[in-house]
């Protein structure tokens, strides 16, 4: 009995050790606290009740700038915020590598890019990011009121740099929260994310 | 990139030709050319073409140093280079073939790619009829380029064939397509799985040579981050890597390239197309879909427990439960609520120490299951040897504690409790070892807990098992159905005394299944020394020293044969135990190859201890109808034994939630597609239209 205690607590060790952590489906979504570009921190738990988007972005990279530049990403934030669901942009890159802005820079990107979202939070040491897998930017996560995560991966179905790629594209993350704001299972909660990635720290 | 004071610094010889650059470019280009990180170039193999010719054309891609473009599957981000031809009709382009990729790691992420530069290939297929003259092709291509950072690179490239001009590109792509898994070697016999969190891909073919890596072309399948473990398992190359996100019902088929070493020390690639195994897609299907809470659990065993009651297994101890239900009606209130509470206290101590053993057992890693008791040849001849003596209790050869002559008055009295008390543990170790309905998938899940939950539903089984019983005892209308106590009931005792001769005799058989056949031999001269021993010890004086001399003689005796028949089953070690009539031995091999092919399969997991099974297999499965059945439809039917220790057996019950026999598992034929339909879990009583119905489902809804 020990021996299986055991070994199994050091599996869960050894689970916890690689550098990208998956979240499952159906499970708790990882809780969190980060602050956003006023300094204001913001936690996971604290939306609960509420439907939250996760939104791995990088100002510089060229599939962000494809759904900045063509309003897509502001209109998909404007809607959700506007239907009662939290969005929660996150920025993982690290002080020296490409789109990292402190507090400051970050009201200049969203100024710039008139973004929607309910808070864009600073992730400069990438913790967050790690604890979700967050791979690439773009990379999407639905978490459901009961603060479940429902959806993992990609924001649409064209994963490519050209702004023609959008139209006709069919978007995961409207169709997860439609699917929740239905009380449906989300039909696809997993795809393959697509972009840049992630600017972790080395 | 260097600012200009820098560069005037450093390398005064370069500002000549910059500037020369420069005053060249806004003398020959309206707008400067973005800087470009990798440059493209179509190498046909030739251009002077024919009509209905295939040629190949490698798309060189030029990348500066210490940045990189991606393989047919990114890895963590990042994509692959897109290629859009503009073809005039009859014309056709296959897909890209890669070269083999590199790991390129950027912090905790992982690429699969190529630096410096790549030659992917494809083939070109010409119509019939080519119209004369110079031939222009053009393809759009979309490249993303990274190092840090990404940038993504459009081209429109051309390709001119039969312009008189004479390319010959053949040594170049020669060389390319030695680096590309070649098409027609894919590698088709293979089959992969999820296994304790890894993803699990097996050869059953031998690799062309030292496989060294494996690179999987679908996403999601395993995480990209690090080297998959490379292993031969029964001669089979198994590939393992812990699982990445995407669920493994989303993919059909998947592809990895393999790597590895050929006889002349050449690095190369092949591909691999796996099937799914489809195991684990039914064992999803019974421990995920289904998650069983413990007060189920509990419900469902005891439920489990009462039915047991009905299942033939429990015939041995029959005649015995029947004995001591007909000794009720003589009872008071009070005695009977005892007699009850022993009973139930009897099963329950038995069950504590059986399933506790198991527990233990498995917790140190042992391969068994519900029924290990009788897996033991030494237990089975013991039983068989208790059985007898219980036998020639009945039949008036002995009498335990005194006269049993009065039967009515001498059952109220202790000697009955403590005979209440044996007769609950014995129905529990004989009777259990088969599952009932309700009962295997409790005790599968029990076996999966903590040892406290565990333990407590085997409890709750041992108390559906006493329950039936308790009942009639704490009911005193119900026990006054039952006929007055009189003679009759030593008449009936008497009688009884052949069902558990029976009994012996089947246990004998069961032991000498597992000792092979010299088991017989020392099973009978026990139960004859027995016999004897019994026929002496009556004629001895109550007390004193020829009492205790023929006791003596009897543990001598018994425990001397006892040790000798273990000998003789050490001996026995490799034993070939159930017949299997027309049906084949169940290896886990033969399994997984009659699973690849295209015949349905029907596997029955049985054990000679397990009455329920053999009543199933008498009247259902060797039915003539059933046996019809099977050949009109080509059925492969495979036969497991578990009479004795099988550690395969154990892990095919696992799969399906189960820890005992029987089990019936039926595999429909594949469709079109080479898809198997949902494996149908058959019940643990069989009849002939069962088995008929489970097998033929798609029948019954035609009108």
């Amino acid at each position: 009995m020990i021996r299986t205690l055991f070994l199994q607590a050091l599996l869960l060790v050894t689970l916890a050790v690689p550098a990208l952590a998956a979240p499952q489906i159906g499970e708790a979504a990882p809780d969190f606290t980060l602050t956003d570009s006023q300094d204001k921190p913001h936690s996971l738990s604290e939306y609960k009740g509420k439907a939250v988007v996760l939104e791995w972005t990088n100002p510089q990279c060229p599939y962000v700038k494809k759904h900045y530049g063509s309003g897509s990403m502001q209109k998909l934030q404007k809607d959700a915020t506007d239907a009662g669901v939290i969005w929660l942009s996150i920025n993982s890159s690290a002080p020296g590598k490409e789109g990292y802005t402190d507090a400051k820079g970050t009201q200049a990107v969203i100024a710039e890019q008139k973004s929607a979202e309910t808070a864009r939070l600073i992730d400069a040491d990438g913790t967050v990011g790690k604890l979700y897998g967050a791979k690439t930017t773009p990379h999407m996560f639905v978490v459901d009121k009961e603060g479940r995560l429902v959806y993992m991966g990609a924001i649409d179905d064209a994963p490519s740099t050209e702004p023609s790629s959008l139209t006709g594209a069919k978007n995961y993350v409207t169709a997860a929260l439609d699917a929740l704001k239905e009380g449906k299972p989300v039909a696809m909660p997993v795809t393959q994310p697509y972009g840049c990635g992630v600017k972790y720290k080395e | 990139m260097f600012s200009l004071p820098v560069l005037l610094y450093i390398m005064p010889m370069k500002i000549l030709s910059l500037f020369l650059t420069l005053i060249l470019f806004s003398a020959t280009a309206q707008a400067q050319t973005p800087e470009r990180h990798v440059q493209l170039r179509l190498m046909p193999e030739r251009t002077a073409v024919k009509g209905g010719e295939t040629i190949l054309i490698g798309i060189e891609q030029a990348i500066v140093p210490d940045w990189h473009t991606y393989w047919a599957n990114p890895g963590d981000s990042g994509e692959s280079m897109r290629i859009t031809w503009d073809l005039p009709d009859g014309f056709r382009v296959s897909v890209l073939r890669w070269p083999l990729p590199e790991r390129i790691k950027i912090g905790p992420l992982v690429s699969f790619g190529f630096k410096d530069r790549v030659l992917p290939v494809q083939k070109l297929t010409l119509p019939e009829t080519l119209p004369d003259g110079p031939l222009v092709l053009t393809a759009k291509t979309e490249t993303l380029v990274c190092d840090e950072i990404c940038i993504p690179e459009n081209d429109t490239l051309t390709l001119t064939l039969n312009d008189g001009n004479v390319t010959d590109n053949r040594s170049v792509l020669s060389e390319a397509m030695a680096e590309i898994p070649e098409e027609s070697a894919t590698i088709t016999d293979a089959s992969y799985r999820e296994e304790n969190g890894k993803f699990e891909l097996t050869l059953n073919v031998p690799p062309p040579g030292k496989v060294v890596d494996a690179f999987p072309y679908d996403w999601g399948l395993m995480v990209n981050e690090g080297r998959p473990e490379l292993a031969l398992k029964d001669n089979h190359l198994v590939v393992r890597h812990p699982r990445g996100e995407r669920p493994l019902s989303d993919v059909e088929a998947v592809r990895v390239l393999l790597i590895y070493t050929d006889s002349a020390g050449n690095r190369k690639g092949i591909d691999v197309e796996a099937k799914p195994d489809l195991l684990p897609a039914a064992q999803k299907k019974t421990t995920e879909t289904t998650p069983l809470t413990l007060y189920a659990a509990l419900l469902l065993a005891f439920l489990g427990g009462m039915v047991l009651n009905l299942m033939p297994c429990v015939f041995p101890v029959l005649s015995m439960k029947a004995l001591s239900l007909m000794k009720m009606s003589a009872k008071g209130d009070a005695h009977a609520r005892l007699y009850g509470l022993t009973y139930t206290a009897g099963i329950l101590v038995c069950f504590t120490l059986v399933a506790g053993t198991l527990i233990a057992l498995q917790a140190s890693g042992s391969q068994i299951g519900w029924g290990f008791q009788l897996q033991n040849p030494l237990v089975v001849l013991l039983l068989s040897w208790l059985l007898f003596t219980v036998g020639l209790n009945f039949s008036g050869m002995f009498e335990i504690g005194g006269s049993f002559t009065n039967v009515g008055a001498n059952l109220a009295g202790r000697e009955g409790l403590k005979g209440s008390f044996f007769t609950g543990m014995l129905a529990a170790i004989v009777a259990t070892p088969c599952t009932a309905p309700f009962m295997g998938a409790a005790i599968g899940y029990a076996l999966v807990q903590p040892p406290a939950s565990a333990l407590a539903v085997f409890l709750a089984l041992g108390f559906g098992l006493a329950f039936p019983y308790l009942l009639i005892c704490f009911l005193p209308p119900v026990r006054r159905l039952l006929p007055k106590p009189g003679h009759w009931m030593q008449t009936l005792r008497e009688f009884l005394a052949f069902p558990m001769y029976a009994s012996a005799a089947w246990l004998s058989w069961v032991y000498a299944m597992q000792a092979g056949p010299n088991g017989i031999l020392s099973a009978l001269s026990g139960m004859i020394l027995l016999a004897m021993i019994f026929w002496l010890a009556a004629r001895m004086p109550e007390r004193g020293a020829g009492r205790a001399l023929s006791v003596l003689l009897a543990v001598l005796l018994i425990s001397g044969l006892g040790a000798l028949s273990w000998t003789a089953v050490r001996a026995h070690a490799s034993v070939a135990v159930v017949e299997t009539g027309e049906a084949e031995a169940f290896t886990p091999q033969r399994f997984d190859k009659l699973l690849r092919g295209d015949k349905p399969v029907f596997v029955n997991m049985t054990a000679a201890w397990c009455i329920t099974c053999k009543i199933n297999e008498r009247t259902a499965l060797s039915s003539h109808e059933v046996k019809m059945l099977f050949q009109d439809q080509g059925i492969h039917y495979l036969k497991g034994d578990w009479t004795s220790r099988n550690a395969d057996i154990t892990a095919f019950l696992a799969r399906y939630g189960r820890n005992g026999v029987p089990l019936y598992i039926y595999y429909g034929a594949p469709d079109r597609h080479g898809q198997r339909p949902e494996p149908v879990v058959l019940p643990q009583i069989l009849t002939p239209s069962i088995v008929r119905n489970a097998l033929t489902p798609t029948e019954r809804t035609e009108p």
